[in-house]
């Protein structure tokens, strides 16, 4: 997205990833299993409803956009193009592409599945009808879709890989109010294994497309996915090289996993979304912006992700409210500015609270304002154990310069409503993660976000930054899009609604015993995170046999 | 027969009054299935999206009555809609997936149990001042108390994880196809070792001093020591003797650990993630899947109400005087 | 037992008796009973280590004391868990909370029982028919699955919602047996016999059949206790219970979590694992002898021999034999 126009790559984005192994090297065949953590397989081949169990398997994209490697991956779209208003998206498909039960897929299918999604709200996941400012979706030639907007806005496009395109000829055939009870028996799809074995509670095997598009792909013949438990079920079939690739959470990977076979068994971990402690800034003591930076540097990210966490998360050290996971963007001036705001410094902490009037008089060891203690819970959600673990240790670092945190563990409901209602006083939450950063920010800033979004209650807002946020979607220019991150993100340090502590780790282990072409921290090609559609689709098209 | 009818009426009030209570619970309490789904999908759903996901479930619903009619019809029908957790798949297919194997492990273990238990309390009352007398039952009593999370997570750690000669999870191996060949149902006995083992364990004990008191009772009386008078083997009066008369009271007690033994199967199967009502009945507790939960409860009642008839009916079998 | 109509003009010398009997009671119950020495033995150490957790403990069972999962040493002697727990602080700790919550949970349990199977039992009729069909509704609820939806739904809750939970729903079995019992010493001469004297329904419950319940309602208690210790830890490994407390329950909990017996570091699962067990024995054992005590036709052992002997003895000489 660095030129104006989204420009067709003749090459496929794949191709041009696995470059490094040469084509007549490649064996084909090869069983790829896969850990599911459910309670088990039914017959449900609906991608709105299966828990996107087939994405990118069943059903291929129609583009896809690459966080790691900041690209547009084109699928079976060959391109998609902004017209100069920003009021409409031109997206062509490639040609001779089929179904999998060998009918021609067209555009009249991926204009059909984006109508479809207007008449069962529930899978329209980004809700670009009810909310969003779509007003047609039409095929103007066997290959061409339209998607005109009312307003111009060039961040729209990044909403439509998550729609699925299904096949018209049997998904038109059920009935409105019976989308989402469809169970899609004998499934018809694009991806590059579409063929079902077999459904059993405990294991579902698919086979390869032999309509794909791509020329002797996928390398590999089938994918089984196994149903698990949990992740402590699911580390020692690992150990025992049950599992190809993992997506989990694996207690002290490198002493287990990794040990179990040395040569085959990797684990990558690259940073997923920033987590952040979300602070009321509406209410005392945290309306005080030194107070907040106290907190801040109280606490020591590396050994909180050390021991809370097996040091498998990148501490944050970005006071601008993005992290690794958007790292092209991350302005490297602004981070080193306010570097001072995230490195451990109790001593200056304490300093910061003797300034704020914030002192322990009755000697207790704790601080407090007017003869009033402070104490405040931390919220959590019940059960999300790594987080309790986090809360526990920053409740640690508080009391060391005076301050009283209490850990609450609650249920999801009242998390929820409190972070949307912003009747927290100190939460932990996730930040959004997205295809560009002006997301995160939305959820954190926008006014019309207060009340929606888990991330808008800390109460820093203001009809500039509003604007601000607003104008990215004017404008389709990499450059001038850059200038309002940065703005944001001197914004976000400045002011301190939340306070940073780490991104999550993209869970990834993988065996190199029978299949290769992984991405790594050597071959990064995509962010190897299973439970996205897109990078699995591109990961099980790069993988092949040893 | 009019004892029966009693029985019988009172088990359908009682199941009236379950199935009620049942209704009530999960509306009692905070937090819904759409709020379990958004908290599971960690900030990958649109909020934006709440509403339209509630409709989809069906979670629209009327007066807190009509609800209630609703329910009870569907009880009746057994048409209790989809399950939350596996949407849109319908609770009974769900419910219908994993109940024979909870059966399996619950009556499989109970029986175990009660034969094993039966002969060591027998024996031990014929034998109470010998060694086996002596030590066993209170050693089987030290072992049987243990917390069944406690017994299945030693066995656990002990035999499938140390010494690596069992397997740790599912109901067989998942790459065989179920049938009725050799393999397959020896990985089923396999995989079912730990899991009915720890269950055997736990339950044994209560067979133990059941029989045996009962056994020490019926030994006290005249006709057994006629009995013995007679000359009779003692394998002769312990079982057609004595036996036979200490069994009754034991035969009571089944009904109730049915109960238990179901209940003693969730704890299990969460322990070795084996694939029955238990675990289904955690994750949907998880995902506040009402219809879900609902479901696994009714079938829990009703294992136990008609376990209770069963036992009913043993009891006016044996005992023709009480069915006047 | 306490209906003793003697009074004696010397107090002192009645308490002396008192003590006396006491002990001649405890005497008769330890001697010859291995088991009853061995579960009151393994309790009282429990107890005790319980009682003075603060002084036995070496570091703070809250506070993170250590590197994660360090295995046992000098310092820690059964260990770290992986948040740097110290896990004989924690197991010392965990004791009071697991121990308390089984006995308040007991205690609310055979409360109940007691008022509705003595109730019940004694004033028959509608009363009883009315007592009895709902502790048999109450029987028929598969009691741990109701438990572990009640704990879920009431989101993580505290210990002592757990031991009010499970006292309010483990009554049922307890009632019935004391119904029974009651209704068979209600026709006993001893209670007619103060019927006729016109003694109160009330003091007839209390003074003349609770004393002979005694025996039973212990069993029935410890019997309660064990379950609820069983329950507590199984809702704490379900992760119903709350984490941040330290109970025997949340360290499995933690344990689990942390997947310590899969990276090796098995004293943060087994030492909670086998406090769990080792406290549930003893119980039982204890349990197992009062049921001895209170049915002597169960007695075993050399104590049965030597009353065999004797009794064969006596009828020789009556020339029975």
């Amino acid at each position: 997205m660095h030129s104006k126009k989204i420009l067709a790559s003749i090459i496929c984005g794949l191709l041009a990833s696995s470059s490094a192994v040469m084509a007549d090297q490649i064996k084909q065949g090869g069983n790829l299993v896969v850990p599911i953590i459910n309670t088990g397989f039914v017959d449900n081949f609906n991608p709105y409803t299966s828990g996107g169990l087939y994405d990118g398997v069943l059903y291929e994209p129609l583009i896809m956009f690459n966080i790691k490697t900041n690209s547009v991956e084109y699928r079976l779209a060959k391109s998609a193009e902004y017209s100069t208003d920003l009021k409409t998206i031109t997206v062509k498909l490639r040609d001779g592409l089929k179904w999998s039960d060998g009918k021609a897929l067209t555009a009249k299918d991926v204009a059909f599945s984006y109508n479809m999604t207007k008449t069962a709200p529930a899978f329209d996941q980004k809700a670009i009808w009810t909310t969003g400012n779509l007003i047609s979706v039409e095929a103007t030639d066997p290959t061409t879709v339209v998607f005109k907007l009312n307003t111009a806005d060039s961040t729209f496009i990044w909403g439509l890989s998550n729609y699925h395109i299904v096949p018209e000829h049997i998904w038109s055939k059920v009935a409105a109010k019976d989308l989402a009870t469809f169970t899609n028996p004998n499934p018809v799809g694009s991806g590059p294994l579409t063929d079902i074995k077999y459904v059993k509670p405990q294991q579902i095997e698919v086979c390869r497309n032999d309509n794909y598009y791509l020329e002797n792909r996928p390398y590999i013949d089938c994918i089984t996915f196994r149903s698990y438990n949990d992740n402590s079920q699911i580390q020692p079939a690992l150990m025992k090289g049950e599992i190809d690739w993992g997506s989990n959470f694996i207690a002290d990977v490198e002493n287990t996993f990794v040990a179990a076979d040395p040569k085959n068994n990797h684990f990558w971990y690259p940073a997923n979304d920033a987590i952040h402690l979300y602070v009321n800034t509406k209410e005392k003591p945290f309306d005080n912006l030194n107070v907040r930076q106290a907190l801040s540097m109280a606490l020591n990210r590396d050994e909180i992700v050390d021991i809370a966490a097996y040091g498998y998360p990148t501490a944050n050290f970005n006071a601008g409210g993005i992290a690794e996971l958007y790292a092209p963007f991350i302005n490297k001036k602004i981070s080193d500015k306010y570097k001072w705001i995230t490195t451990y410094n109790p001593e200056k902490a304490k300093q910061l609270l003797d300034e704020a009037g914030y002192k322990d008089t009755d000697g207790d060891g704790f601080r407090e304002m007017d003869g009033k203690n402070i104490d405040f819970d931390i919220n959590v959600v019940n059960g999300w154990t790594d987080w309790i673990q986090v809360v526990q240790m920053v409740t640690e670092y508080f009391e060391e310069i005076g301050i009283k945190a209490n850990v609450k563990t609650v249920d999801w409901s009242v998390y929820d409503s409190g972070l949307k209602d912003s009747t927290y006083k100190m939460s932990i939450n996730w930040s959004k993660v997205a295809t560009n950063p002006i997301e995160a920010y939305q959820t954190y800033f926008l006014t019309s976000q207060i009340g929606k979004s888990w991330h808008a209650g800390h109460g820093v807002h203001s009809a500039e930054i509003d604007t601000l946020i607003n104008s990215f979607g004017l404008t389709n220019d990499a450059k001038k899009q850059q200038v309002i991150l940065d703005k944001l993100q001197e914004f976000t340090a400045e002011n301190l609604p939340f306070i940073p502590l780490f991104s999550n780790a993209t869970w990834f282990q993988y065996s190199t015993a029978k299949f290769v072409g992984w991405p790594s921290e050597e071959n990064p090609y995509v962010q190897p995170s299973f439970y996205d559609g897109g990078n699995r689709n591109l990961i099980i098209n790069n993988l092949h046999l040893k | 027969m009019s004892f029966l009818l009693r029985r019988l009426s009172f088990y359908f009030t009682a199941f009236l009054i379950a199935i009620s209570f049942n209704f009530l619970l999960p509306r009692m309490m905070p937090g819904n299935p759409i709020d379990a789904l958004f908290a599971a999908a960690q900030g990958k759903m649109d909020p934006a999206q709440m509403d339209a996901i509630k409709e989809m479930y069906g979670f629209m619903d009327g007066s807190f009555f009509e609800q209630y009619i609703a329910y009870i019809q569907s009880v009746f029908t057994l048409d209790l809609g989809p399950s939350v957790l596996m949407f849109p798949i319908d609770v009974t297919t769900v419910v219908g997936m994993s109940l024979p194997w909870t059966m399996f492990l619950a009556l499989g273990s109970l029986i175990v149990a009660l034969i094993i238990g039966v002969s060591i309390g027998t024996y031990s009352a014929y034998r109470r001042d010998g060694f086996f007398g002596q030590f066993v039952p209170p050693f089987l009593a030290f072992l049987s108390n243990f917390p069944y999370i406690v017994t299945a997570l030693l066995l656990f750690y002990f035999f499938g994880l140390e010494l690596e000669l069992l397997p740790l999870a599912y109901t067989y191996d998942p790459s065989l196809a179920p049938g009725f060949s050799l393999e397959f149902i020896g990985s089923v006995a396999k995989h079912a070792i730990l899991p009915m083992g720890s269950m055997i364990l736990v339950g044994i004990a209560t067979w133990v001093f059941n029989m045996r008191n009962a056994m020490i009772n019926v030994l006290g009386e005249d006709y057994v020591t006629m009995a013995e008078a007679k000359g009779l083997s003692s394998y002769r009066v312990m079982y057609r003797y004595a036996g036979r008369n200490a069994i009754l009271p034991v035969a009571t007690a089944i009904a109730m650990a049915i109960g238990f033994s179901f209940a003693g199967s969730i704890m299990t199967e969460v322990v070795f993630n084996y694939q029955g009502l238990g675990n289904i009945l955690l994750k949907g507790i998880m995902a506040r899947d009402y219809p879900l939960i609902q479901a696994i409860l009714l079938i829990l009642v009703t294992a136990v109400l008609v376990a209770n008839f069963i036992a009913d009916l043993l009891y006016v079998w044996l005992d023709p005087r009480i069915s006047k | 037992m306490n209906n003793s109509i003697a009074s004696a003009p010397n107090q002192q010398s009645q308490f002396r008796q008192t003590c006396s009997t006491v002990w001649m009671k405890c005497k008769a119950f330890f001697s010859g009973n291995p088991p009853a020495i061995i579960g009151v033995s393994l309790i009282m150490v429990i107890l005790l280590g319980a009682l003075f957790a603060p002084i036995l403990s070496s570091h703070n069972p809250d506070k993170r004391v250590a590197r994660p999962h360090v295995a046992p040493n000098a310092e820690h002697i059964l260990g770290s868990t992986r948040n740097g727990r110290d896990v004989f602080s924690q197991v010392l700790y965990g004791a009071r909370k697991t121990l308390a919550v089984s006995l308040f949970a007991g205690i609310i349990a055979m409360s109940i029982a007691i008022a509705v199977g003595v109730t019940s039992g004694y004033m028959g009729g509608k009363v009883d028919e009315w007592m009895n069909f709902a502790t048999n509704v109450f029987l028929v609820f598969p009691q741990l699955p109701l438990l572990i939806v009640l704990a879920a739904f009431l989101g993580q809750v505290g210990s002592m919602v757990i031991a009010v939970l499970l006292g309010f729903t483990s009554w049922p079995w307890g009632a019935r047996v004391i119904r029974s019992q009651t209704m068979a010493i209600r026709n006993k001469e001893f209670i007619i016999s103060a019927e006729v004297m016109g003694e109160s329904k009330i003091r007839i419950i209390l003074v003349e059949i609770l004393p002979n319940l005694i025996s039973i309602v212990f069993g029935g208690f410890l019997g309660t206790v064990i379950y609820a210790m069983g329950a507590e830890a199984a809702l704490g490994f379900l992760g119903l219970g709350d984490a941040t407390e330290v109970s025997w329950g949340s360290m499995l909990y933690w344990a689990q979590v942390s997947s310590s017996l899969y990276t090796g570091a098995w004293w943060e699962m087994l030492v909670p694992a086998i406090a769990l067990a080792l406290t549930g024995g003893a119980l039982a054992l204890i349990n197992m002898s009062i049921d001895q005590v209170s049915n002597p036709k169960l007695k075993t052992g050399p104590h049965l021999k030597l009353w065999k002997k004797m009794n064969h003895e006596t009828e020789k000489r009556r020339g029975l034999v």
